[in-house]
């Protein structure tokens, strides 16, 4: 034994009389928590600018005033704001949050740093569920659906739902056999492909029909309504809370499959609770603001980035509020009031997704050299 | 005494369609508190799906493995994670995760829902990362650690664990020989002072002979056997087991020697460490060193350094390095 101990170059101090000092650990994470206080501010900002700013611009005296129906109101500037800026910021809030918290979701769950509801296809997927219940409904006829409101409504979000479970199935099911790069790239496919058929679909339904499809394929959060809400909120509440009680689990995933399981982990109940989180998060928004790119990938970085952690417990609800700050500042510059309205939200996120996607590609040695 | 881990007449492998394809059977065994126990055997004679089986991750296709005298397959996972921890071969990626976060997920089946780590956690945390030794690294990103600083930490996570059983699969895999002895010896501290179980399989054999308690045997055969590690070594198990991997184990030595055939054969003459090490190069020349030959070779240390002498009938050099000696033995061919 005395041999053995003195050719350790630091001896071991399990039992030995002096305790051992406390190591002191700063991690960046806990010295960054004043972050959320900032983000929540401006949250709140963005909220006023969101029922400020537009074509008709109302100071915010007049939002104030607005919001809480105060005699003084403008009644044209309570219309603008009840009925068109109100339900569009809420969406993009829910949008945002519910996007960044599934493309988080999806990361650490396929363990590749580029997932997302859009680059493995389930935005795609959502996209056709929905296209094939609105031309069903023209086929069958739209009077039946327009007689039970909700039902049309409920039967959008289902279409959406059923259309990303399956692809998340199939992407669940492939990506033990295939690498990360290659994972991305069926998923993009599996979107050109289902762009494809969503025109074929189109092809054979009214044409004012398909003009009202195309604008939602666009992606905007302008195309929602109050009557949207009570399907979208409570899904997207049960998601995100989902979601978070998985925080733990998904920390343990981190270290990968086995060891997760060696930590008392159960690895089928935490994919079946995430993934069955993330298609809740990502079905409905798309389904009502149509197919929103980006966010979904690029939230999880920046809250990373800007808490400098991996830790779930600090990025899910990182996620959540970065999700809504950046989702209305995409939709805020949307709806400034330009002269001509040809900006869609999809350019606005490819100008900042498409370089922080190049970034994570450059800077990852996985990603760069293509092997695993 | 302190058995642990009873493995009963078990059988290992996997369950094709086709039948069952046996890796080892029939193994009856006790792992006790207090003992470092090796693992060895050539690739693919089934190491890991051993340690896979008696970790539960893999079921046996007989037999059954108890902990603590309960079927581990019957035990909760989160529980049994209080019993046994594990360190992998694998490499961890961990992403933006600290050592010391990492560490902390070996608290993971003592903690709520939300993980939360209470201060007796953070004690036990401090205690896994000093005992590795591993305090400079517990604020760096795991991610950055090279490879054996990344499983000093991961073994930091498993003594979080608060085990009574570890086991360790082939951990030094990617270490250099400097990291793989500062592990081994680890392991015996571990064994030894905190009375743990320790079941780790290795491919260091010279290692694990002289720092095992007890050695698992598991040759291509699939019959495991099993003893101090002297016990194999004399009764010819220990050679037996990798003779048909082409090399050849040499009981005096105590180490694994090629076989290829002697070349040459010189008479050596010296003293000391001079004549010992260049006594080693002869054997790694595959030059036979014999007592009475025409080449004949002194060695001498003087005020200036070390010399050698060649001489034989035709041939009288001197030469100033082993290396030299070597090239002049050569050319005399």
């Amino acid at each position: 034994m005395m041999e053995v101990k003195q050719q350790l170059k630091r001896p071991l101090r399990v039992q030995e009389t002096d305790p051992p000092k406390p190591i002191k650990v700063k991690l960046p994470a806990r010295a960054r928590m004043f972050i959320f206080p900032l983000l929540v501010i401006g949250i709140l900002i963005l909220i006023l600018l969101e029922l400020g700013v537009g074509t008709v611009a109302i100071d915010v005296n007049g939002v104030v005033s607005a919001l809480f129906g105060l005699e003084s109101a403008d009644p044209t500037h309570s219309t603008i704001i009840n009925e068109l800026r109100m339900p569009r910021t809420i969406a993009a809030g829910i949008g945002g949050a519910a996007l960044g918290t599934a493309g988080l979701q999806l990361q650490t769950m396929f363990r590749n740093p580029l997932a997302g509801p859009w680059a493995l296809g389930l935005t795609a997927g959502a996209q056709l569920g929905v296209a094939l219940v609105v031309t069903s409904a023209a086929v069958v006829g739209s009077s039946f659906l327009e007689k039970f409101e909700i039902l049309s409504n409920l039967g959008i979000v289902a279409g959406a739902m059923l259309g990303c479970l399956l692809v998340l199935l199939l992407m669940v099911s492939i990506a033990r056999y295939v690498s990360t790069i290659t994972l991305l790239i069926l998923g993009l496919m599996l979107g050109y492909f289902a762009q494809g058929l969503i025109s074929a679909i189109l092809h054979f339904t009214n044409q004012s029909q398909a003009k009202v499809f195309a604008g939602w394929n666009d992606g905007s959060f302008a195309g929602v309504y109050w009557e949207h809400f009570p399907v979208l909120i409570p899904l997207a509440i049960i998601g995100l809370i989902s979601g978070w009680l998985m925080a733990k689990p998904l920390n343990a995933f981190l270290l990968g499959e086995n060891y997760a399981r060696a930590l008392g982990m159960s690895i089928k109940r935490t994919r079946i609770i995430t993934l069955g989180s993330a298609v809740l998060l990502a079905a409905p928004v798309t389904a009502y603001c149509g197919p929103v790119l980006f966010l979904g990938l690029i939230i999880p970085h920046l809250a990373r980035g800007l808490f400098s952690t991996s830790d779930h417990r600090i990025l899910i609800p990182a996620v959540m509020l970065l999700g809504c700050l950046v989702a209305m500042a995409a939709d805020l510059f949307v709806h400034l009031p330009w002269e001509r309205h040809f900006l869609h939200l999809n350019a606005v996120n490819a100008l900042i997704g498409a370089p922080v996607v190049m970034w994570v590609l450059l800077r990852s040695r996985k990603m760069r050299t293509f092997e695993l | 005494m302190d058995s642990v881990l009873d493995l009963r007449e078990l059988s290992i492998g996997y369950s094709l369609k086709s039948g069952n394809k046996v890796v080892a059977e029939n193994i009856t065994e006790t792992l006790r508190k207090g003992e470092l126990v090796c693992l060895l055997g050539p690739n693919g004679a089934g190491k890991s799906t051993l340690i896979r089986t008696i970790s539960a991750s893999q079921k046996p296709l007989l037999g059954q493995v108890f902990l603590d005298r309960k079927d581990i397959f019957q035990i909760a996972a989160r529980q049994l994670a209080t019993k046994l921890s594990l360190v992998l071969t694998e490499r961890v990626h961990g992403g933006m995760l600290s050592s010391y976060e990492v560490v902390g997920l070996g608290r993971y089946p003592y903690t709520g829902w939300s993980g939360k780590l209470k201060a007796k956690d953070h004690e036990v945390i401090q205690w896994a990362i000093t005992t590795v030794g591993a305090e400079e690294l517990a604020e760096r990103m795991i991610s950055e650690l090279s490879d054996g600083e990344r499983q000093k930490i991961m073994v930091a996570k498993a003594l979080a664990q608060e085990t009574e059983v570890m086991i360790l699969d082939e951990i030094t895999a990617f270490l250099d020989l400097p990291r793989r002895i500062e592990v081994m010896q680890l392991m015996r501290q571990l064994a030894k002072r905190e009375n743990k179980c320790i079941l780790m399989s290795t491919h260091d054999m010279e290692l694990a002979l002289k720092y095992s308690d007890k050695l698992w045997l598991l040759p291509k055969n699939g019959k495991l056997a099993i003893g101090a590690p002297e016990d194999l070594v004399l009764n010819g198990t220990f050679a037996k087991a990798f003779e048909s991997e082409g090399i050849h184990f040499d009981m005096q030595k105590g180490a694994f020697e090629s076989q290829e055939p002697y070349q040459q054969k010189v008479q050596l003459m010296g003293a000391g460490n001079e004549l010992l090490w260049t006594k080693k190069a002869m054997e790694r020349a595959r030059i036979e060193v014999v007592p009475d030959t025409t080449l004949s070779v002194s060695v001498t240390r003087t005020r200036e350094g070390m010399s050698w002498q060649v001489s034989s009938g035709k041939l009288n050099k001197e030469t100033n390095s082993i290396y030299e000696l070597l090239q002049t033995i050569k050319e005399y061919e």
